[in-house]
Formats: structure tokens, sequence, C-alpha cells
């Protein structure tokens, strides 16, 4: 069978998710059950020796894979746009902390000494840091999101689920593409990739992003930035691969990428007429959606470096997978919490660094018989330092220049067996140990630095999370019944030394979900779905911290979250399709007393009393935060013929219902609820008879929605938030050789 | 083609590799099963997916069966699942007609083969047909049957639909020869043209 190059292919996510749930593979060897698969689905199979990588069709557990088309058409941007296509999963922003939540189930402020509590993967490299998640799609293969813990592979801290973004790989053939971009705020953006196969054996893919665009929002405040949510980054990623033999496949990628921008920095006051400390103060915010108002004159500065080594071996009935990633991340970022040109909570700079380094070992069977199995281990090591330093009417203040140190190792093992008579289980378990260590010293940029430092302190966790997937195969599809245990460890706030210095305990998660993936009328109708149900102990809830502005983060006490997932997918002709998802989610506290920020005039009773400060908050009952009861995304596709070219047109609607960005223990405080809303996108691509040359008009946010938020914040000078993309348009055009 | 200079992380890779190369030897690693599986899959969706020329596609009556001419002794394995599938009772259906295939020994005559040819919708060469492609390449390239095989180089050299195991993603990649098709006159959807995994050979002359 001819091959351009050597065999071994990379263990995908799809291969790990199945091993993860236990998926009984479909009887490829026989071939017949391929013969159902629609195209869409047949042409993602891989087909070198690695035996568990199938469709996601065939996987006992709730995932969405994006391919790099749909990428495309769905205007999924970056990380924090897949909250557009995915429902369930609500992607928000305070300055560069990225915080994603999938069915409920995220982390706020997750600074040195913390992570989010959705995993994000670029290829195989966890990515620890929430500052380093909101980045550019470059070259992708697919996205892949698997929803709900990830207790046995892709376990650390994979609580709420776990995002991947697959790039695309070296290929056999010489190929590549260019795709230029024009929109409008002046975008401009250019990509390529160039594949070159240096022989049999050996090739490399280099890959390159370069995009500006002009802010969002205007600065009307002379001396600081002139517009706000600009856009520069630049991203350079080379692929090496070798095969060394049919038995040996070594992959190694080195990324580099350098933001300088205020992306996502769009802050404004929220607050009512006069109750901002700001607006108190002499200060203006923006009252147009395209205006905001701050002195802070900085940009946020990014460079990131990343190098990934991957070893696949075959050896006599099992696989041998070497990972190693190394990541390094240094980055000074800038906001203005209070939303107004008065320097009252100003942050001309949180300056952070951090190196991680990680190994992992993975033995996989790949023999076709009933017993499948995997063991490996998991070693992960970082040095995180960061600080903020905000600019008050008193001068720079800090919380401490904070080091955290985290040492995590893991041993995780999985075995399915087939039953017979179309039924199969896996039991799989990862046994997790974490260590932090938190120190904070006295902040060498600001004068002040408060709560006193020093501070240090040192904490270790371990469990294990079992993981049961019971699964039966039907001629239209299969179902399942899974339970799984997440696990998050414990950890730090910035500073440590707040909330009394308590360290933060694990929050653990435990799944039951039934699920059924089904194809029908040939494939041309796929219909997959789940209910889950999620018994989530001492959650790691970010709330503000009684008697003072700052936030910081504590183990609630338990939550429940009922949930619901459907994803159908239909081709009612051959040259239309209609995709639908939705998620509706029943998510409540229980027996928690929290905080909550009320407006100072609410507790004082003077009516003209500037600025918030917390009051004890009982949130037994409340929907969980950045929790929307229902959301919804609807995509239709149509493609025309013109002449020899083909157009297709795509057209989706994504829909959030409201939701909490904290809570709300006063009428005055209402705006730190995100309504509902909606958003609208579309896409005509052009594509020429050649298939080379293709030009692309799109659209998003048509209806210029401009009542939703990507972060809002209450803190003691008011409420602040950040908008979300305006109507936004461009043309590109690609050429592909 | 430029040398290749390695960086000093490259080199370290390199050594790693051979280090393991020397270790654990050599060995076969596509699983050539499932590729002949997915091939096989594909063949009925081209089945399906293919618009004919009046007549053709083996002459048979609407709802007659889609002929698949074989040639060459499939080492791979390519067919099997569809004589598996064909020999239990569940019929192989593609634009509702039954899938049939026939095992092809070139006849003497070039009128002979032509008839022989014409009679199939599909033509399927495996791997190591070499000389039966250099035999029909000049018969069939007129006719309205669409040549599938999984030789190397196929597209190029006039057939319409290339099988190629792709290096990077692992999974099977369709080339397809446009010309090749315009001037059999059979028209494959856009459906499947748009896949991610086909590649489109479309150069404005004869390949």
């Amino acid at each position: 069978m001819p091959m351009r190059m050597g065999h071994r292919q990379s263990l995908s996510l799809l291969l790990l998710a199945v091993l993860a749930t236990g998926v009984t593979s479909i009887s490829v060897a026989a071939g017949n059950d391929l013969f159902e698969l629609p195209l869409e689905q047949l042409e993602h199979l891989v087909v070198t020796a690695q035996k568990r990588e199938e469709s996601p069709q065939e996987i006992p557990v709730s995932i969405s894979v994006f391919s790099g088309a749909d990428v495309a058409s769905y205007g999924i941007r970056d990380t924090q746009a897949l909250q557009v296509a995915i429902p369930g999963l609500v992607f928000n922003n305070t300055g560069t902390s990225a915080q994603p939540y999938l069915r409920g189930v995220g982390t706020r402020f997750a600074f040195a000494g913390l992570e989010p509590s959705v995993a994000t993967y670029v290829d195989d490299r966890y990515v620890a840091r929430a500052q380093a998640t909101l980045f550019e799609m470059v070259d992708v293969e697919r996205i892949e999101v698997l929803k709900g813990p990830q207790g046995t592979l892709y376990g650390r801290n994979a609580v709420g689920g776990a995002i991947r973004i697959v790039t695309r790989d070296v290929e056999g053939a010489f190929s590549g593409d260019v795709v230029g971009t024009l929109g409008d705020f002046d975008l401009r953006s250019l990509s390529g990739t160039v594949n070159v196969p240096f022989s049999t054996s050996v090739g490399a893919r280099f890959s390159a992003l370069v995009k500006d665009r002009d802010g969002y929002a205007d600065n009307l405040d002379p001396r600081g930035a002139r517009d706000l949510d600009d856009r520069d980054v630049r991203v350079l990623r080379a692929k090496l691969r070798w095969d060394a033999s049919d038995r040996i496949t070594s992959r190694l990628t080195l990324q580099h990428s350098r933001q300088k921008d205020n992306f996502r920095n769009d802050v404004v006051d929220l607050s009512p007429p006069g109750l901002n400390a700001g607006i108190a103060a002499g200060g203006i915010s923006g009252r147009e959606v395209d205006e905001v108002a701050t002195a802070v004159a900085g940009h946020i500065d990014d460079e990131q470096w990343s190098l990934d080594l991957r070893v696949d071996v075959a050896l006599g009935g099992f696989d041998l997978v070497s990972i190693t990633t190394y990541h390094d991340f240094d980055q000074t970022t800038v906001t203005d919490a209070d939303g107004t040109s008065a320097v009252i909570l100003d942050v001309p700079a949180v300056p952070q660094e951090a190196e991680a380094l990680s190994q992992e070992l993975q033995l996989v069977s790949n023999s076709e018989g009933r017993w499948r199995w995997l063991a490996g281990s998991y070693f992960f090591r970082e040095d995180a330092d960061f600080e903020i330093i905000l600019d008050t009417p008193t001068g720079l203040m800090s919380q401490g220049d904070q080091r955290a140190e985290t040492t995590a190792f893991a041993l995780f093992g999985q075995a399915t067996r087939e039953l017979g008579g179309r039924w199969a289980v896996t039991v799989g378990g990862r046994w997790s140990y974490e260590n932090k260590r938190a120190r904070v010293a006295a902040s060498k940029l600001a004068a002040v630095t408060l709560p006193p430092a020093p501070f240090s302190d040192r904490a270790s966790w371990n469990e294990l999370t079992p993981k049961l997937t019971l699964e039966r195969r039907f001629g239209t599809g299969m179902a399942y019944l899974s339970y799984a245990r997440g696990f998050k460890s414990g950890g730090y706030n910035y500073a440590a030394s707040l909330n009394g210095g308590r360290v933060l305990e694990p929050e653990v998660l435990d799944m039951i979900e039934v699920g059924w993936k089904t194809s029908w009328a040939e494939g041309r109708v796929r219909f997959n779905g789940s209910v889950y149900y999620y018994d989530y102990r001492d959650l790691q809830v970010t709330r503000a911290a009684t008697g003072s502005g700052v936030n910081v983060t504590e183990n609630a006490a338990d939550a429940e979250v009922l949930g619901v997932d459907f994803d159908l997918v239909w081709n009612p002709v051959e040259r239309m399709s209609l995709t639908v998802g939705l998620n509706l989610l029943d998510s409540e506290y229980e027996d928690y007393v929290a905080t909550s920020s009320v407006f100072s005039s609410v507790v004082s009773g003077d009516p003209s009393e500037p600025g918030m400060s917390s009051t004890p908050f009982d949130a037994a009952g409340e929907d969980l935060l950045r929790a929307p009861d229902r959301s919804l995304f609807v995509a239709a596709e149509a493609r025309f013929p013109v002449g020899r070219a083909t157009l297709p047109v795509v057209v989706s609607y994504a829909y959030k219902g409201d939701y909490l960005f904290d809570f709300i223990a006063h009428p005055t405080s209402e705006r730190l609820r995100q309504r509902s809303y909606g958003l609208v996108s579309a896409r005509a691509t052009l594509v020429m008879p050649d298939q080379r040359w293709s030009v692309a008009v799109w659209g998003n946010n048509l209806t210029d929605e401009d009542d939703y938020f990507t972060d809002i914040v209450g803190n003691s000078a008011g409420i602040r938030g950040s908008r979300g993309e305006p109507r936004t348009w461009g043309v590109d055009v690609a050429y592909h050789f | 083609m430029a040398a290749v200079r390695y960086t000093s992380s490259g080199r370290l890779l390199i050594a790693v590799a051979l280090l393991l190369q020397v270790v654990f030897g050599h060995g076969a690693s596509i699983d050539e099963q499932k590729a002949a599986a997915v091939m096989a899959a594909y063949l009925r969706h081209i089945a399906a997916l293919t618009t004919w020329p009046n007549a053709a596609a083996g002459r048979a009556s609407a709802g007659g069966p889609i002929l698949i001419g074989i040639l060459g002794t499939d080492p791979n394995g390519v067919m099997a699942p569809i004589r598996s599938r064909i020999r239990s009772s569940e019929e192989l259906l593609a634009q509702g007609r039954p899938i049939r295939l026939i095992d092809l020994r070139l006849p003497a005559g070039e009128e002979d083969l032509r008839r022989m040819l014409t009679a199939c919708g599909l033509l399927f060469l495996s791997e190591g047909s070499e000389q039966e492609w250099a035999r029909i390449s000049p018969v069939v390239a007129s006719l309205p049957v669409v040549t599938v095989s999984e030789m190397a180089g196929f597209a190029e050299r006039g057939g319409m639909i290339e099988y190629r195991v792709d290096l990077g993603s692992g999974k099977v990649r369709l080339i397809v020869n446009m010309n090749a098709m315009r001037a059999a006159g059979v028209i494959l959807s856009a459906r499947l043209l748009a896949l991610d995994s086909v590649t489109v050979l479309d150069r404005g002359e004869d390949v």
C-alpha cells in the first residue's frame, strides 16, 4: 500500500478519549460497519496501526469536534470564540485571564498557584496558566472539546472537561497555503503554511500568522492608550517529523508567539449613575458601545516559547509513547479595574512568568483482542511568578510578588474488555499527587505591599479518580453509561496570604452520564445526546473578600448539576446540512454562605456614597455562576454551484441564556448578570474549480448585539465590564498549493 | 533537493530516534485491514456520488446493479469488505442500486476490452496492477468508467481517483484527477470533492 513517508501516526485525542472511556471499537477488520458511516465521518478515520483512533461518533463520551474548515465557517478565530459553537461553554476573561466554564464548571481567577477547572491542551501539551490559554487558531487540524471530568487520561485539572487544539501534522506531500484577510477596524491578517517532505522519512511543516487590528473602542482619555481591544499578534511554528523506521515516529514542535495589544481589555463602568467611585472622583467612562475612558497607557506584552517532543515506538503487542513538553511564558498586562478615567483602581502592570516542563509515558496495547489497555505516568513541574500592581490615589500598591512552585505526578491505567453481544466495559483510574509551594515577597515595583510580606506555605494532595463505562452498540449507533471522577488540585490565591492564608483544597466532581450516538437515514441524520449529573464538592469559587475590594477564591460548599446535551446533524439533501446543538442546565449551590459586592450606598443608606463593599450572601439554591440554563447553536450550510466553481454558504446562530458573573445581593447590582443574547454569523466562500483559489466574505455578530460582555466584575470602585466583539466583517483570499 | 540542516535539538532527536531504532528494530505498522475497510467504504460512496452519462454505468436499467470491475490480485484486501457484505444477505446499495463485483481478465482484442470495460461503472485496480493499467489506460480514458486505485501516482498517470495513506494525518486521502473525469464525462459530487481528505488535480492539461 503506497505511503509517501512512514506509517506511524500521532496518538490523537480521539484515541485518548477512546481509551479514557473504553470505547468498543467498530469491527474495522470486517469493515462492514464502515459502509454505514457518513462520508464526513469516514474521512476522519485514522488507518495507521494505532488501534483505537475512531470517529467521534464511536466514542462513548460527550465530545464536540470541529475541523479546520469548521473553525473558519463558524468564525472560531481564537479559543474564546469556541463558546459560540459549543452550547454549555461560557468562555469569559478578565484581561488576559481566560475563564472557560464548561457545563457550569470553571474557575474565575487562577493566578500563580492555581489552575483553571477546564484543561487546555495544544496537541499534547497541557497549558497550565490561564493567562496563556487565550490564543489564536493557527494551522489547526481540529479542535476537540471533551465535556465532563476526564478522570483517567487528561486527568490533570480537567474536572470540568478539556479543550484540545490539534495542530496539523507534517504531511507526505509538498503543500501549503496562504491566506490574506482584510476587514473592518483595519483588520489585516496574513497566515501561511508550508509542508516540506525532505525525504520519505523526514519532513517539516512551517506555519505563521501575523494579525493586526485597530481597537473596537476608542479611548476618550488622551493620557491612555489610543484604543482598546485591538490586536497585534505574531505566531510562528515549526514541526519536524522523522520516521526513523516504520516502528518509530518522532515529532518535534517549536512555537513562538508574541502579542502586543490590549485584546479584550476594553473596560467600562456598568454601575448605576453616580455610584462608581471613579465617576464620583471626577472621572468619565465610555457610554457608547465603542468608547472607553482610561488613563492606563500600557498594553499587554506577551511572549511564549514552547518545545514539544513526542516519540511513538511500536513494540510487540503495545506501543510506547513518550511526550515531553516545555513552555516558557512571559507576560505583562495592564487593565483599568474601575472602568473610568479616574486613577482609582488602575492596574499599570501585571508582570508574570512561568516555566513548565512535563514528561508523560504511555504504554498502549495495539492488538485487536478482547482486551485493550493503557498504562502511563505523568510528571509536571512549573515555576510561576506573579504580581499585580495597583495605581491608587495613594500611589502604587501591590499584594506582593508571589512565586508558586508546582510539582505534580500521576499514574494512570485503563482496560477495556469486550463482553460479547456488543457489550463492552472499561475500568480505569488515575492516581494524582500534587505539591505546591507559595511564597510572597515584598513588591519590588510598588512602595506599599498589602498584606504584609513575606509569606510562605506548602501543601500537597493526592486523589484516586476512577472511571467506569458500560457500552452497548446497536445497528444505528451506541449507548453508554459512564461514571467518572474529576479532580483539580488545591492551590493558592493571589496573594497566598489573603483569606487568612488559607490554602484552597482540591475540588472533586463525580459524574454519571447516560449518552447515545446514533446515525440514521444512511448517515444523513446524526443524533447524539447525553444526560448527566454532577456531584461537585469543595468547588473553588471566586468571591469578593469581606471588607475589601479584592476578590479571593475559596472552597464553596457543594453543588449539583443536572444537564442535557443534544447534537443533531441533518443532511436533508446532498448540498445542504443543518447542525443543531443544545445544552440545558440546572445547577445550584448547596449550603454556601458566600459574599457579594453591593454598592456602599445600600449598606450605609446614603444614596450618594460611591463604591462597593462586600456583604454576606446565602448562595444556597442559586445557579452556579456563569452557567446559563440553556444555550443553543444552529448552523445551516448550503453549497451552490457557480459554473464550475462552488459557493458554500454558512449561516450560524449562537444563543446563551442569562447567567451570573457574580452573586446579586441587591437590585442595584443587577448588572452583574449577563442577559441572554444571540449572535448571528455568516460566511460565503467562492471555491474556484481548481480548488486552489478561494475568496470568502464573512461577518460576525451581524445583528450588532451590544449587550453581551466577556467580563463583568464588581469591586471596591463599582461594577465594570468588557464588551464582547461588535459586528465585524472581512474578506479572506486563500491560495492552496 | 536542498540539503537539510539540523539544529542541535534536531540532532539530539535524531540520535535518540536512532538509538530507539537500534534497540527495537523494524516491523510493519500500517493497519492494512483498517485502511482497506476505509477504502472500500469510500468506494461505495464514490459509486453513490457519481453521475454517469446516459446509458453508462453498466448499461443497466434503472435500479439495475452498478458493476465494479476489479483488476489485480488485491493483495491488500480492499475489496474484501465489499465481497463479505455482498456474500451476506445484505445488499450493498448505491443510488438505490445494488453493487456487484466482477473480477476482470483482460481480453486480447481491443474491442472486447472496450466492451468489457464499458460494462463497468467503476474499475478498481489493486496495488501491483501497473501492467494492467498500461494496457487499458488508452482505452478507458474515453469511457464513462470511474477508475480507482491504490497504486502510487495513479492520478498522475491518468487515473481518476487515487487512494493514498497520508503520513501526517494517518488517514486515507483521495487524489482526484478532474481532467480525467471530464474527459470521460463522469461527474463526481461536490460533496465528496469538498472533503478535507480530497485533493483535486485540475491543471488544465492532461496528466
